[in-house]
């Protein structure tokens, strides 16, 4: 590390004599032990992706047997179709979403965003990502023993007295899934406190560090009820006996509370660290100052609040009292405030903006668009006689994937081609990325606007088999389903194709203000040499192209450090 | 040599944000004791029956003196901190010994709990009072065990003298989380008490 | 909305046609069972919601439709802002037109979208909630039916004694179900209904509505089948046959629900002895079904029939089947895989009679199971009475006089 330039500036050209962080040491074990959060980041990246696609294949294979009531695919029955339905649930949700933003791209971004080295615990940041695998070959584990058919809920007394023999590995792979979820958690909550760097206060960071500092709360204090709750229903799986048994005086509607407890937090978890990457993209790629800065990060830390006193709205036909019910509904609304109020400052943000319409734009734009229908239907489950009808059908199973899919994920794909050139040094084709855009964008509302007519008109979600008048709906929403696919793989191509073919990014392709646009492409195994001066990271107004760099610069970056917070 | 292990300089800034990270971890692990406690007093109040049920035996006295060993573990290791922070070599290694050999005394008393109470024909799959019981003693013995290991880490390099003044975050972080632990058990042997309704005395 | 909702339907309905006739054209064998014609049913109700058929669905349905009618509003508003701005300040090539004045915060503004959609939630949560009162408060008079949940069925027990396997309800009076499971979560729904409520082991659950509406009743063998009554789905996912669970709520009026009920009630004493087995064990059989073949196809029990000849021969072959190991017998675990039914029945032995295993086996499941099959039958104890397991035990003795789906089709020539 000593023999390295030390004078380089931080924002220097990038080129094949600068060190970076992939190329700075070779070999598997570099890779396999690197204390590096961008490594980490990447092989998290690599993981997470890998399981999208396999829940993404058991997405494809429900929709396809779908197309018809009865048997479709030759060979697949009842029991065969809710193994593919809980795997699809249980790998999106524990696998791919949860880690997806935090652990992916906030472990590449969060500590070059506050100019830091690495993140605080760089050993124990490591050691989530190995508990990542273990979670993941656990459920890998119970496949072979005859898989699980509980759905991802879990729900007792059906998870501890189903003959499928996978439950307890895989309740113990999500076990192990929530500690590295923990441990992440923890570590970008110490990171946020002690790393900042001088001249960044906590109303100076940028919104995306708000997000993840409050998705980190939430993980820290509500993944543990989880683990918990999971040890319990491996220990009655065992014993037959415990606190869920109706049998021997436990309360079966206890685990679902407990649950919910956890899994109603753990949609913020998905879903703030999205509107976080939100509030970058539509800034970054607007070039325009973020509209109410405050009430954006506070609105963060609100619905970090909220998630915690809402879970019961899952439960308003499962036999808790009226009055829960009400009490439940009524907080439940209170949730809508904090987001309808970001949608509200995003747009704010493009007035008299300098909107680059590109790929990570379109992708900030539909996740508004698809967030916007996400949280209006939420209305509909949040009312109390509406939800009666509406819970448990595909009107469910529509706004839930609206959000967690539609939002979240949008957020993270969009994210990724966001900082893409940072984390490969290659630009992506732009105009191939706007084809992936547009054929994920058709494709998810065409398979899930359907679904809350399916719903709203009663289909009832987890049915192998359905009356024949619902079958319109579900082909158009199999069809729907293949379009999106076609858009993912698409997706994918493009970004592997750039790597060998795209073109060398700049350091700052976008014209972004915060640091991780300071550093080259991709950023040198410290990320900065001494740690730089922040200055206002919303402040558009010194950036400029510049021709030479083939990328935008930014003059007189800490000139702004003595103006007045946000 | 490649890999930055930790990114803060100074070691003083290393050790704050350490303690950080452990206070945000044990209020993790609080969490999971306050849902198991929460859940066993939902449970045992929609029972209506009384507790301990006909014929089943109460706790045994023994824990009472588990938790006396316990809170003295504590105790020792508030010294072995504190000379830990003068930078008192000999006594840390004699504070950090006792509190080891409290800790596996504690374990032993546990244990003694659990085969005392099997012996009384407590069977784990009984009633839910005998899985409150073993489930929230087991619990926290695991937390022990989890504590003890890396104690015997820290004592070993005490008894080593390898701590300075400035340098002994093993000790602080051990501290934190054994009086945790203390805290823990105290709460659990509370909710086991005032749950079941029978006080040993 | 409507043109929309019109189009998409008549696109249905062709659609579906068009994939029955590709269906009959490549199954011919099919036809040969000479299948009731399954009538096509059509989505009823409007764009969103199907017909409200309950006293209480209006509320509902109004509930919904203002928050629809909020949603588009804010819909078509945040969209059409959000393409107009985007346009509108849309940068061509890289250099960027920084706009100096652009507001960064308003306070007068941030308030205001944070206090209208507040006072807007407000009014939807008063809305729910007022409905939410009505629906989870019974009146006093109801007539009050029993319903036990079970894996993969529903039975419905009436003040007279009467039970069926679909729900048959008056028609201008408050119907109350009282709810129970006897093994893991179900949740009765009727979408026609606005109704909805977990089906929970161990705890009593109920669930009300009125139904003015009579549809007429269909008898038993066709109502899988016929476009009358309203649809009732189990809702909470509950396993392998989760979906096929769905059975049909018939609302008939007073004298034609009195008379029913009186039927219902006696129908099993009212088919002559000899009868029984042809007559009353297919209709009982249909509530074994979903687990249990006749033919030897393997389900989620074992088969009535002979696994390993594929013949329908009657009781005589079932009792080779090897026993599972570690049955628990009467509290005790007898860990003896690999001895067969017959070794434990008989004189001296655990069951007197082959009979006696029968009505052993449908009382208290799980007593003696057979090798490769969980404990997974519900008890049908209070539910199926001697006579209706005389029926059965009669049934599954001339298995050869039923075909795979348990009709009767008479004894063989010889």
């Amino acid at each position: 590390m000593t023999t390295l330039d030390a004078t380089r500036p931080h924002d220097a050209k990038p080129g094949p004599e600068v060190d970076n962080y992939l190329t700075f040491t070779r070999g598997f074990l570099s890779w396999a032990l690197t204390l590096d959060h961008k490594r980490i980041g990447l092989m998290y990246l690599v993981s997470v992706l890998g399981s999208f696609l396999v829940g993404g294949i058991f997405a494809l294979l429900v929709r396809t047997e779908l197309l018809t009531p009865g048997a479709t695919i030759p060979g697949v029955d009842e029991n065969l179709y809710n193994q593919f339905f809980t795997l699809h649930g249980a790998i999106m949700v524990f696998l791919v979403i949860i880690p997806s933003i935090p652990a992916a791209l906030g472990n590449f971004v969060l500590p070059i965003m506050l100019g830091a080295k690495d993140v605080a615990f760089p050993r124990l940041n490591l050691c989530s990502y190995y508990l990542w695998i273990m979670g993941a070959i656990c459920a890998v584990v119970s496949l072979t023993v005859g898989g699980f058919d509980t759905g991802w809920t879990f729900y007792t007394p059906y998870s501890t007295t189903t003959s499928t023999g996978g439950v307890i590995p895989v309740v113990t792979g999500v076990f192990i899934l929530g500690f590295s979820s923990i441990f992440t958690g923890m570590n970008f909550v110490v990171t946020i406190h002690k790393l900042r760097p001088p001249g960044m206060t906590w109303f100076r960071m940028p919104l995306l560090l708000w997000a993840l500092y409050a998705t980190a709360l939430i993980q820290v204090l509500a993944t543990p009820v989880l683990a918990i709750t999971l040890l319990m229903l491996i220990v009655e799986r065992v014993f037959l006996i415990g606190l869920f048994d109706p049998a021997m005086g436990g309360d079966p509607v206890l685990f679902q509370h407990f649950f919910w407890f956890y899994s109603h937090p753990a949609v913020y978890i998905m879903i703030l660290p999205a509107m976080g990457i939100i509030s970058e993209i539509i800034s970054v790629h607007a070039h325009r100052h973020i509209f109410g800065y405050r009430f954006i990060a506070f609105s963060s830390v609100a619905i970090a609040i909220f998630s915690f006193l809402v879970w019961g709205h899952h439960m308003f036909t499962s036999g808790q009292s009226p009055l829960m019910n009400t009490v439940f509904s009524l907080i439940t609304f209170s949730v809508a405030i904090p987001s309808a109020i970001k949608i509200f400052n995003w747009m704010a943000t493009l007035y008299r903006g300098s909107i680059s319409i590109n790929t990570p734009m379109l992708y900030g734009l539909g996740f508004i668009f698809l967030f916007t229908i996400g949280g209006l239907t939420g209305l509909h489950l949040g009312t109390l006689n509406t939800d009666i009808h509406l819970h448990d059908t595909y009107f469910v199973v529509a706004h839930f994937h609206y959000v967690m899919m539609g939002s979240a994920l949008i957020a993270m794909v969009g994210g990724l081609h966001h900082w893409w050139p940072k984390m490969v040094g290659r630009m992506y084709n732009e105009r191939h990325g706007i084809i992936g855009f547009a054929l994920v964008f058709i494709g998810f509302n065409v398979t899930f606007f359907t679904q809350f007519m399916l719903g709203s008109h009663g289909m009832p979600r987890r049915y192998y088999d359905y009356p024949s008048e619902f079958q319109i709906y579900h082909v158009i929403s199999t069809i729907g389903s293949y379009i999106m696919a076609a858009g993912f793989f698409w997706t994918l191509y493009l970004l592997v194709q750039s790597l060998f073919t795209g073109k060398i990014a700049p350091a700052n392709p976008w014209g972004g203000r915060s640091l991780e646009w300071q550093c080259s492409s991709p950023p040198p195994h410290d990320n900065f040499k001494t740690t730089p001066s922040v200055g206002d990271c919303y402040d558009f107004s010194v950036v400029r192209w510049s021709e030479e760099e083939g990328g935008y610069v930014v003059d007189r970056n800490d000139e702004d450090a003595s103006k007045p917070d946000h | 040599m490649a890999n930055i292990v930790s990114p803060f300089e100074d070691p003083s800034t290393r050790l704050s944000a350490g303690r950080f990270g452990m206070l945000i971890f044990i209020a993790s692990l609080a969490m999971i004791f306050a849902a198991s406690i929460l859940g066993v007093m939902v449970v045992r109040f929609e029972d209506s029956g009384v507790w301990p049920p006909e014929g089943m035996p109460s706790l045994p006295g023994i824990l009472l003196w588990s938790t006396v060993v316990l809170i003295a573990s504590s105790g020792t290791q508030v010294l072995a901190s504190r000379a830990a922070g003068r930078g008192d070599g000999p006594a840390l290694r004699r504070w950090m010994i006792m509190t080891l050999g409290l800790a596996i005394v504690f374990l032993i008393m546990q244990g003694w709990a659990w085969i005392d109470l099997l012996d009384r024909g407590l069977d784990f799959s009984r009633h839910l009072y005998a899985w409150t019981f073993y489930f929230l003693t087991g619990l926290h013995a695991l937390h022990v065990i989890g504590g003890v290991i890396p104690m015997c880490f820290v004592t070993a390099r005490a008894v080593r003298l390898g701590y300075t003044r400035e340098n002994h975050r093993g000790v602080a972080y051990v501290a934190m989380y054994w009086h945790f632990l203390d805290v823990a058990w105290i709460t659990l042997y509370v909710t086991l008490l005032w749950g079941v309704g029978t006080l040993p005395w | 909305m409507i043109d929309l909702s019109s189009t998409l339907a008549n696109l249905a309905s062709n659609t579906v046609l068009a994939l029955q006739d590709v269906a009959t054209s490549a199954a011919p064998a099919a036809a040969a069972f000479a299948e009731p014609v399954v009538e096509q049913r059509e989505l009823t109700g409007g764009f969103w919601l199907p017909q409200a058929s309950s006293t209480l669905a209006p509320a509902t349905d109004f509930a919904f439709n203002a928050i629809t009618w909020l949603s588009y509003v804010f819909f078509f508003g945040i969209t059409f802002v959000l393409v107009y701005l985007t346009w509108k300040y849309r940068q061509r090539g890289t250099e960027v037109r920084y706009d100096a004045g652009a507001p960064v915060h308003n306070t007068p503004l941030e308030v205001g979208w944070t206090v209208i959609p507040l006072l807007l939630v407000i009014a939807i949560f008063f809305m729910g909630f007022k409905g939410f009162l009505d629906l989870s408060t019974p009146p006093k008079n109801a007539y009050e039916i029993n319903v036990t949940a079970a894996q993969w069925s529903w039975n419905f027990k009436y003040p007279n004694g009467a039970t069926s396997n679909d729900l048959v309800v008056p028609a201008g009076q408050p119907v109350k179900l009282v709810m129970r499971s006897n093994d893991v979560l179900h949740s009765l729904f009727i979408p026609d209904f606005r109704v909805k409520h977990d089906v929970i082991p161990g705890r009593y659950t109920y669930l009300w509505f009125q139904a003015d509406e009579p549809t007429g009743i269909v008898p038993e063998d066709q109502m899988a089948t016929t476009t009358k009554g309203h649809y009732l789905f189990c809702t909470e996912y509950c396993g392998t046959d989760h979906s096929n669970m769905g059975r049909k709520v018939f609302v008939l009026n007073e004298e034609d629900f009195k008379e029913w009920e009186e039927t219902q009630a006696r129908w099993l004493d009212e088919v002559p002895d000899e009868e029984l087995y042809s007559v009353a064990g297919p209709k009982l059989y249909l509530r074994c079904s979903n687990c249990h073949s006749i033919d030897g196809t393997a389900g989620t029990g074992p088969s009535w029939g002979d696994q390993t000849s594929g013949s329908i021969a009657g009781l005589g072959n079932v009792w080779t089947r090897t026993i599972e190991g570690k049955t628990p017998i009467d509290g005790g675990t007898r860990d003896d895989g690999g001895s067969t039914l017959s070794d434990y029945i008989g004189p001296g032995k655990l069951y007197e009679t082959p009979e006696d295993y029968i009505r052993a086996s449908i009382y208290n499941p799980g007593g003696l199971l057979v090798s490769g099959y969980g404990p997974n039958m519900p008890h049908f104890k209070g539910q199926l009475n001697d006579r209706a397991i005389d029926a059965l035990i009669g049934m599954m003795k001339q298995l050869d006089q039923f075909d795979a789906k348990g009709r009767y089709i008479g004894k063989a020539p010889n």
